[in-house]
């Protein structure tokens, strides 16, 4: 069953190949112009192109390789591509990779815990313009905090906290202006 | 210049300029110090609070966050082996090496003075180059800038190390997101998909904020390294007269190539510090204690990476062409104050200019200052778990993007950034050529269109032009050079891979 479905290599490719299309076909509903006078659409149909190019350029030289080394062994092992276009072996770490530091990983899932970040963080966007800055804020920190497995009633406290904190520094004292809402009321603005 | 140099002193020796310099030093250092976020994150996030001040007090607190983050890097590298950022990343080898031996505060009192030695030499020649390369570059017209910005982007996407292919993805993708909003020719708007906020295009703030901030968070909330940092003690931190004696050299010649790699556009901070260790180690008399805590594996790389942080501020003062993602966040960081980048940026604000660079200066002693009685102070930050600290830095992260515009529409671009730099971070994609070519994307585009109508319409202007030419063949040999040593590369690895099948085979025989 494995052997028909795309690896990531593919699949990553695919993508490429997909979303430069699709932003290839946005860019044609602008004038190109002409290459001694573009258009609006003349950069980004361009981009798109080469976009593609590099996306299906990938595709092939992986599934080439795949050819290749099905033919020599019958495995699926993937060989690194002369153009430097397919995947290597070893995995390439990219100089901005620095290691990143939890002393203390809490126990739950990290799949939980990215999930939760993420929609806690696109809940705030929904609620914001509803409830205001302060509440908001503090409901986004408490769920940080939960997250980081922090106690129940220390994630209260430092997510009000936080919160009231945060809108002193940058309404109060530094004069850019968030969503009124109580904390407006209570402070008297 | 030194009457200059003086009324830039005069400007910054007000109170509130002094304080906003020791704050960009200090959070500077705090932000090298923590590992997660780095000075891009860190000025991302902290560039919200400056939006109240004078541009001149705004950059001058934001250059010294850059700064400072140079500084606060190698205290983690030394004491925890983690480097704070990849660019001390070099001086975490012997560093550490170093701090087990008990000579950790050696270690971080080498790397304070090295830094400071690099770092004025640096502020020195940032002020001799930069009038000197703004009096060539007024003659630029749109044809020279489209030429440079476009070897800038190639620079960035061919020197940056990792796949080739993917860093040309990544500037491709810039290019693309700069292509949102107001065409800079004729004014059409594009790919706004029917959203008020981006008329104006994409925002810088929340994007980079995303790609850095958010992205950050995400990779550590996946991963779990546990580390411990070794103590040190103020009187520990001076080196004595033999560990001068044995680094001056490492300082002098790590200061210099640093100076000479930093306007690099690419990796050219963190090539200086690869390329400062590799000399010291061919250089010295006793190359087997590298990596067993040789000083010069300290006090070379440390000085690189101030000086190149020093000249990475040449091109972007002069030119207006930023050569890291640090300096294309400082770019936006002129744009949104209402400063234009570019040659005539010092020929019409010399105040601002002679202002920032006193404020160096200052900012240079107020780190040795601090760094080396504080270090114990700052060390102890990396004991306050990172699951305390990780929502706070996203709670400035969000705030602060939707402080600039209030725009809850920001925050979402912010969301989708961060969670798209978490999956290209996770593959082994570049982001640094994303965000440059972003920054650089319109300006390139415009400067082709005015190009052409300067041109009537003709090619031929960018080969008549010697600069221009110049610049555009430049760029063909940096194309042409880089695949075909790396096709080379990779031919050679699959040839030795080959080589060895076909010894394990007639080893079987």
């Amino acid at each position: 069953m494995s052997r028909w479905l795309p690896s990531a290599a593919i699949t990553e490719h695919l993508i490429v190949l997909l979303l430069s299309g699709g932003w290839l076909a946005l860019s044609l509903e602008h004038p190109y112009g002409s290459i001694t006078s573009p258009g609006p659409g003349f950069l980004p149909t361009i981009l798109g192109v080469l976009g593609a190019a590099l996306g299906l350029g990938g595709l092939l030289s992986v599934l080439r390789d795949r050819a290749v080394s099905s033919n020599r062994s019958g495995g699926e092992q993937e060989v690194p591509s002369l153009a430097g276009g397919g995947t290597s072996a070893v995995r390439e770490v990219s100089t901005g990779d620095v290691p990143s530091y939890t002393p203390d990983t809490p126990g739950r899932s990290r799949v939980w815990a990215l999930s939760v970040t993420i929609a806690s963080t696109i809940a705030f966007i929904v609620v914001l313009p509803v409830v205001g800055y302060g509440l908001a804020m503090a409901g986004l920190m408490f769920a940080y905090l939960m997250v980081g497995a922090v106690r129940l009633r220390h994630a209260l406290v430092v997510a009000v906290l936080g919160s009231v904190g945060s809108w002193l520094l940058f309404e109060w004292l530094l004069g850019l202006p968030l969503p009124g809402d109580l904390l407006d009321r209570v402070f008297g603005l | 210049m030194i009457a200059d140099l003086m009324g830039g002193f005069a400007e910054v020796l007000t109170v509130q300029n002094l304080l906003f310099v020791f704050l960009g030093v200090l959070l500077g250092t705090i932000v090298g110090v923590l590992p997660g976020l780095g000075p891009t994150a860190g000025i991302a996030i902290l560039l919200p609070l400056t939006f109240g001040l004078p541009p001149t007090t705004a950059i001058i607190m934001l250059a010294g966050i850059f700064y400072g983050s140079q500084y606060g890097g190698s205290t983690t590298s030394i004491l925890l082996n983690l480097p704070g950022e990849a660019t001390s990343v070099v001086t975490a080898i012997d560093g550490y090496e170093m701090a087990k031996q008990g000579r950790g505060g050696v270690a971080l009192g080498i790397a304070a003075i090295g830094s400071f030695v690099a770092g004025t030499a640096a502020i020195v020649g940032l002020m001799i180059l930069t009038p000197m390369i703004v009096r060539v570059a007024l003659d630029f017209g749109p044809h020279e800038f489209f030429a440079l910005m476009l070897l800038g982007l190639t620079m960035i996407a061919y020197l940056a190390g990792g796949s080739l292919r993917k860093a040309v993805l990544m500037g491709i993708l810039g290019l693309m997101i700069g292509t949102v909003g107001a065409d800079p020719v004729s004014g059409t708007v594009r790919f706004d998909f029917g959203q008020l906020s981006l008329l104006d295009g994409m925002d810088f703030l929340p994007v980079v904020t995303g790609l850095f901030a958010f992205s950050e968070v995400l990779i550590s909330l996946q991963s779990t390294v546990a580390a411990k940092p070794i103590r040190t003690r103020f009187r520990e931190l001076w080196p004595n007269r033999k560990d001068l004696r044995e680094s001056s050299g490492a300082i002098g010649r790590g200061t210099g190539i640093g100076f000479l790699l930093g306007a690099l556009p690419g990796a050219g901070v963190l090539v200086s510090t690869f390329l400062s260790y590799g000399l010291e180690r061919r250089l010295s008399k006793n190359p087997e204690k590298f990596g067993k805590g040789a000083i010069q594996g300290v006090a070379g790389p440390e000085s690189a990476n101030n000086s190149a942080a020093g000249s990475a501020l040449v091109p972007l003062l002069a030119l207006g062409i930023p050569s890291s993602v640090v300096t294309a966040l400082l770019l936006g960081a002129l744009i949104l104050h209402g400063m234009q980048p570019g040659p005539l940026l010092i020929a019409n604000n010399p105040d601002f200019f002679w202002a920032l660079v006193a404020s160096l200066y200052l900012g240079n002693f107020m780190l040795l200052a601090l760094n080396l009685p504080l270090v114990g102070a700052f060390a102890s930050l990396l004991r306050v778990p990172y699951r305390l600290l990780w929502p706070f830095i996203m709670m400035f992260a969000v705030v602060g993007v939707y402080a600039e515009s209030q725009a809850v529409f920001n925050i979402g671009v912010f969301v989708a950034f961060g969670i798209g730099g978490w999956l290209l971070r996770r593959h082994d994609y570049p982001l640094a050529p994303l965000v440059l070519a972003m920054v650089l994307g319109p300006f390139l585009e415009r400067s082709l269109g005015q190009s052409l109508i300067i041109s009537n319409g003709s090619m031929t202007g960018f080969l008549t032009r010697p600069i221009s030419a110049v610049l555009l063949l430049l760029t063909l040999v940096v194309v042409v050079s880089v695949t075909y040593a790396r096709m080379k590369a990779a031919r050679e690895k699959k040839q030795s891979g080959f080589s060895q099948l076909l010894e394990e085979v007639h080893q079987d025989d």
